[in-house]
């Protein structure tokens, strides 16, 4: 059977317009604050306001007064288990009396009312008694152990990579450098808040809308909090408004808190988080804390690099031990190097737990390498291309964890093309003309190379899944259904292209729905850069087998040869014949009774790994990207301005490219942000920062003037059409690209992300004095 | 917002929204633009007084002085005629960089000075022009500078209805720093000079979002006065308002950063101001 | 109180609680859900709305103050015929769209902006939308969107 004739224009990778767009421009697309029901609630949370303390008591008699307020909710209200946590159950659902509050933030009721603004007045004269504990809020004080937040130590995880030999790489080292890192918090700041309408629904159970990244999550969560069986509860994703991986177990909370009050009020309930709430009480990106040795040849080879990354995890787990696997695979960076150790350890803090973020705990330690790279080429005098290109996987490499590279390997590629894209010499040439010509602006040229694991990796192939449900209607339009979510990155586009590929039916018949529980098997959660690949093959899986089925009936019809079929924008046809309209060969087999609906599975190709050394296959394979920035710092005031960018990615196969130019593009603004101004600040625990008007997110005005990019297409054979993954590398290149044109441009190093005009100030005149 | 508002009135006159303050002021709020909203949050208020109609809403020229109504918006106050005329792009420049342009259209040069918000680059800029406000209360209409108008008891304080801007040949400049083009300033700074040829007459050095409200420098002020401006000044003024700096820290920067940055745009400030002049 | 204005071209005359915001006035009385929330105080932009012809955040303003003024919301911009306004249609054509949420906000800024000045310069354009947070797209194609749809404008005048 012929799948796709080169004479013939593909789909894959054409030019096509967003699938959801018009929606979105008219103001029609709904979000979960745009759904509303027949006798809806609304509901505020009541949380706590001590970083750490005994909570003896709730009182909401003041509360419960006030007219409107239909019900306050606590532990004693959850029908099912009062617990909550993805990975490590050690969060309650709701604090119950006599039990810790470990954060500012820890949810204790939640308040029902019929209006927003009644149930947050209500949620105010709420009054909690909490007897303060002494707490622990940062993670050299949590190391110490004095006060324990669970169990026999706050250092709780600890997992670590043991690759040949460092000392014997270390003593044949002619430059060895150590140093330290910080990597601050960062909050997603999707502009759309968290929220979820959470009601009864005809199957006697409950029904989810809401802004989610990862329904099944939410349905398992739901399932325990509420005691049903998972069969009543239903998860359907509504337009979600950004998530960035903050909507990843975040919502499965959101939507109990509100399943608790749907269910004792046999009402729909309405949660929409205000966005101080948001920024008060969920995940944020880790901050992290490296230290940093590596030794060198003096040509430049990696010879070894011993690394300790603490993080913090605030007050519970929720993602962060699986978060610290990919920690640990990127903590060498994207190079080859026989002798390797590396130690991640996760900590309690009393403070709000960070979780999923998009690059999942390898920015801040990508960051970190790569600065310790950018400045041993420095030292050496060694051209920071040249010293990346020496260093880089190729096939037939071996990563930290001696995982064999056979395919796909595009690393040495994108250097190739961004060294291309800048004009590398010519443009440290013009930034050093400009620097001799200027006293209190120096401009730094940034360079960084970065490596991302695809999808799960070996720690989360349990979950490594996805299933597709395909289903031609008698009038030739196509429903898609997929269990990954479309949340601003352009999935529903990408499964439509795919659709339209296999089935020969135009994009504009394809309708992929909104993700729904009840229609697709659990295909594990929306994240790790995966649903191209793994939504996308169930998808590709369930199109071939109808287009078999369609492939036949139209052969039987013309009484022509399968081979010789062809199926192309809504028109099927047979070598020279005149052909015939995709829907009128679906009348024929709606006629003839021909099954016109296919479920198609993709599941994680098994990996070797050993947790014990930290050696094997940790992905399934690996994305690559090179980012240069040029900046501008004010020595006067120490403010950072970028200039220029340019960054190429190496994403296997550009299935939409129009999607891969906008997850480049937001990649690198929201890495910007984090590099430079996302400066979230607390107080004993608590954020200050808690809008936008102190958390400053860059605004059109911060971009780069110049903004190139590329695409390296070195196709991995498991991936749909070659496709790997993009959502995540888009961002981790550009904190170190930022941190080592700084450093250049000021001549010192920067440790410390988000380097805020102070900071940088600071570092400029510390040296100096 | 307010669960407990029980009216919302709209007077025509400055004397009526007045009395209506005066008959409960702790449960009374007057509207004026989207500062104010931000700004409300008390569960106290039961009456919102909007001064939309009071005719509040224009800049006219006096004989000696411009009098901008205190309704009137930042954004209308920009580009402003009038305005441009007297003070070139000083303020066109200047208020461009104050929030966005959705807030400039909402925010009033009142409602930005009457909450006494220290991070209003609108007050520090009118301060900087020599502004004085007019004020109408239990005396009747009078002028007041803007510090003495704080100097009023809250419980006696009277509605801003213009603003004054005296008719002066002086030079200004007006800089802020800010993390991002719309977050609110680190720190601003605003200087103005009255020159007889080279010669510093008299000057206005103001320091906002220290982070504390706007105030005058007045020791640097003094200093200054019968100095010959050359270019040695902006150097001169760096060093005096780093040494006489009163602020502090918050979550946005250090005081040790804000006194840094005060004398640096306060060299910029004198340095553009050179620019026209030398 | 009882309020009077022009709503996307129809005149409205309803009933509201003196307190409410302009923002809620339109989602929740008046069912427009076009218009977003994301901050609640100013500082996002998606719940951008044109009074009198300027961009305001709905947010920041009440319900009351909207008394004798004519509003424009996003659900304004579409024809009776389904005719999309030409920034809605740039921005489609030009990908700038991602998650959706900024986008009304966003397009009634850059409305706001043509209406008043149909050759905007990049900066004019940056200057009218650096009120309008976008986390998704990096605003690279937002800019290029208003620049198309100002040609667009432009030759539909000729």
């Amino acid at each position: 059977m012929k799948t796709s004739a080169p004479e013939r224009e593909r789909v894959v990778g054409s030019k096509v317009t967003r699938v959801d767009a018009v929606e979105k421009v008219t103001g029609l697309a709904k979000y979960a604050p745009d759904i509303y029901f027949d006798r809806m609630v609304h509901c505020a949370l009541v949380i706590a306001r001590k970083p750490h303390g005994i909570l003896h008591k709730i009182d909401a008699s003041r509360a419960q007064k006030l007219p409107g307020v239909f019900g306050i909710f606590t532990y004693k209200d959850v029908p099912g288990k009062n617990r909550l946590g993805e990975v490590v159950d050690d969060m309650p659902c709701l604090v119950a009396e006599g039990e810790t509050v470990k954060h500012y933030g820890d949810v204790v009721a939640v308040v029902a009312a019929s209006t927003q603004k009644t149930a947050e007045e209500a949620a105010r004269k709420v009054r909690l008694t909490i007897e303060e504990l002494p707490a622990v809020l940062d993670i050299e004080e949590a190391r110490r152990d004095e006060i324990r937040i669970h169990g026999s130590s706050n250092v709780s995880v600890h997992k670590k990579i043991r690759k040949g030999d460092v000392s014997k790489g270390f003593s044949r080292a002619d430059l060895i450098i150590e140093d330290n890192f910080m990597a601050s918090y960062q909050e997603h700041a999707y502009i759309e808040p968290q929220g979820v309408v959470v009601l009864p629904d005809t199957d006697y159970g409950m029904t989810v809308y809401g802004s989610i990244q990862c329904p099944y999550y939410v349905q398992s969560s739901l399932s325990k909090v509420l005691g049903f069986p998972m069969s009543k509860v239903r998860i359907i994703q509504a337009e979600t408004g950004g998530a960035f991986g903050g909507k990843e177990d975040v919502p499965s909370f959101v939507a109990s808190y509100a399943a608790v009050a749907a269910y004792n009020l046999k009402r729909p309930a309405r949660l929409i988080y205000p966005r101080e709430i948001d920024i008060h009480t969920t995940s944020k990106r880790h901050p992290v804390k490296s230290r940093y040795k590596m030794g060198f040849s003096k040509d430049g080879e990696i010879l070894a690099i011993e690394v300790d990354a603490y993080m913090d995890m605030g007050a519970y787990a929720t993602l962060s031990p699986v978060v610290m696997f990919r920690t640990l695979v990127h903590a060498a960076g994207a190079y080859s190097v026989d002798n390797v150790s590396v130690d991640t350890y996760g900590v309690y803090t009393n403070k709000v737990p960070p979780g999923a973020f998009r690059g999942f705990g390898s920015p801040q330690v990508l960051f970190a390498v790569e600065s310790m790279v950018d400045e041993a080429s420095r030292r050496l005098g060694i051209d920071p291309v040249d010293m990346r290109m020496k260093n880089a996987l190729r096939e037939g490499s071996r990563t930290s964890t001696d995982q064999l590279l056979t395919e796909s390997v595009g690393a040495v590629e994108t250097l190739d093309k961004v060294n291309e894209l800048s004009n590398w010499k010519e443009l440290n040439e013009r930034v050093e003309a400009f620097n001799r010509g200027s006293l209190f602006q120096k401009r730094g040229v940034g360079l960084s190379h970065i490596i991302y694991g695809v999808s799960l990796g070996a720690q989360g192939q349990h979950i490594d899944k996805s299933g597709a449900h395909v289903q031609i209607n008698r009038d030739g339009s196509v429903d898609v259904r997929i269990g990954g979510t479309e949340m601003g990155q352009g999935a529903k586009t990408v499964m439509a292209i795919i659709a339209a590929e296999e089935l020969g039916q135009k994009l504009s018949q394809i309708v992929v729905h909104q993700t729904d529980t009840a229609f697709v098997p659990d295909s594990g959660p929306t994240v790790a850069s995966r649903t191209t690949m793994f939504s996308g093959n169930a998808v590709r899986i369930a199109c071939k087998s109808l287009r078999e089925r369609l492939v036949k009936l139209y052969a039987e019809l013309n009484s022509c040869s399968e081979d010789e079929v062809e199926l192309h924008d809504g028109m099927i046809s047979c070598g020279q014949d005149k052909g015939m309209p995709f829907d009128e060969l679906i009348e024929e087999a709606f006629k003839k009774n021909v099954k016109m609906f296919e479920a198609g599975w993709y599941q994680s190709p098994v990996l070797e790994w050993d947790p014990e050394s930290g050696i094997g296959q940790a992905y399934i394979t690996y994305s690559f990207a090179s980012q240069v920035v040029v900046v501008e710092v004010d020595m006067i005031t120490g403010n950072t301005k970028v200039l220029e960018a340019y960054t190429v990615h190496d994403v296997g196969k550009a299935i939409n490219p129009e999607g891969v130019i906008g997850q480049i593009q937001g990649g690198f603004v929201q890495g910007m942000g984090y590099a430079l101004s996302e400066d979230l600040k607390m107080l004993n625990g608590r954020i200050l920062t808690d809008n936008f008007n102190t958390y400053i997110i860059p605004t059109i005005r911060d971009i780069p003037r110049v903004f190139k990019y590329g695409i390296v297409e070195d196709e991995f054979s498991e991936g749909p059409y070659g496709a790997k993954g993009i959502g995540e590398p888009s961002l981790m290149a550009t904190p170190p690209a930022i941190a080592n044109a700084i450093s250049r441009a000021i001549g010192r190093r920067i440790r410390h992300i988000p380097a805020t005009p102070e900071y940088v100030l600071n570092v400029i005149k510390e040296d100096a004095e | 917002m307010l669960p407990n508002v029980k009216e919302f009135i709209r007077p025509e006159t400055v004397q009526e929204a007045y009395a209506l303050l005066e008959k409960n002021r702790k449960a009374t709020v007057l509207l004026a633009g989207g500062t104010i909203v931000s700004q409300m949050r008390s569960s106290n208020i039961e009456t919102i007084v909007d001064l939309r109609k009071t005719g509040l809403d224009k800049i006219v020229q006096k004989p000696d002085e411009i009098a901008a109504g205190a309704m009137v918006t930042a954004e209308q106050f920009r580009q402003d005629r009038l305005i441009a005329d007297r003070y070139g792009d000083f303020f066109y420049d200047s208020f461009g960089l104050i929030g966005n342009w959705q807030l400039r259209n909402m925010i009033t040069l009142g409602g930005s000075i009457a909450p006494r918000l220290g991070w209003s680059d609108i007050t520090t800029c009118l301060m900087t022009v020599g502004a004085s406000l007019l004020v109408y209360g239990q005396d009747d209409y009078q002028t007041l500078c803007i510090g003495d108008y704080f100097q009023i008891p809250s419980s006696e304080r009277p509605i801003i209805t213009h603003i004054i801007l005296p008719d002066e040949d002086w030079r200004y400049a007006f800089y802020r720093f800010a993390r991002s083009a719309f977050d609110i300033a680190t720190l601003n700074m605003g200087i103005a000079m009255k020159l007889n040829d080279r010669r510093i007459v008299s000057s206005r050095i103001v320091c906002g979002s220290r982070p504390m409200f706007p105030a005058r420098m007045e020791s640097v002020e003094e200093s200054l006065v019968d100095l010959n401006f050359d270019e040695q000044t902006p150097g001169i003024v760096r060093s005096l308002v780093y040494d006489n700096f009163s602020g502090g820290s918050n979550m946005i920067a250090s005081s040790e950063y804000r006194n840094h940055l005060a004398s640096v745009l306060a060299e910029r400030a004198v340095k553009k101001i050179g620019e026209i002049i030398l | 109180m009882r309020i009077n204005f022009r709503l996307n071209g129809e005149t409205i005359t309803t009933e509201i609680e003196d307190s409410m915001r302009a923002l809620d006035l339109l989602r929740e009385d008046l069912g427009l859900t076009g218009t977003k929330e994301g901050c609640g105080e100013g500082e996002c932009g998606a719940c951008t709305i044109i009074v009198d012809g300027n961009a305001v955040n709905s947010c920041l303003m009440l319900a009351a103050e909207l008394d004798g003024t004519s509003v424009e919301t996003i659900e304004g911009l579409t024809g009776s015929d389904g005719k999309m306004h030409p920034v809605q249609r740039s921005f489609i054509d030009k990908g700038a769209v991602q998650c959706g949420f900024c986008i009304p906000g966003m397009i009634m800024s850059a409305k706001s902006l043509l209406d008043k000045n149909d050759s905007p310069s990049k900066e004019e354009i940056e200057a009218a939308l650096e009120g309008n947070l976008c986390r998704c797209t990096g605003y690279v194609r937002i800019i290029e969107a208003v620049e198309d749809a100002a040609s667009i404008i432009r030759e539909d005048r000729k």
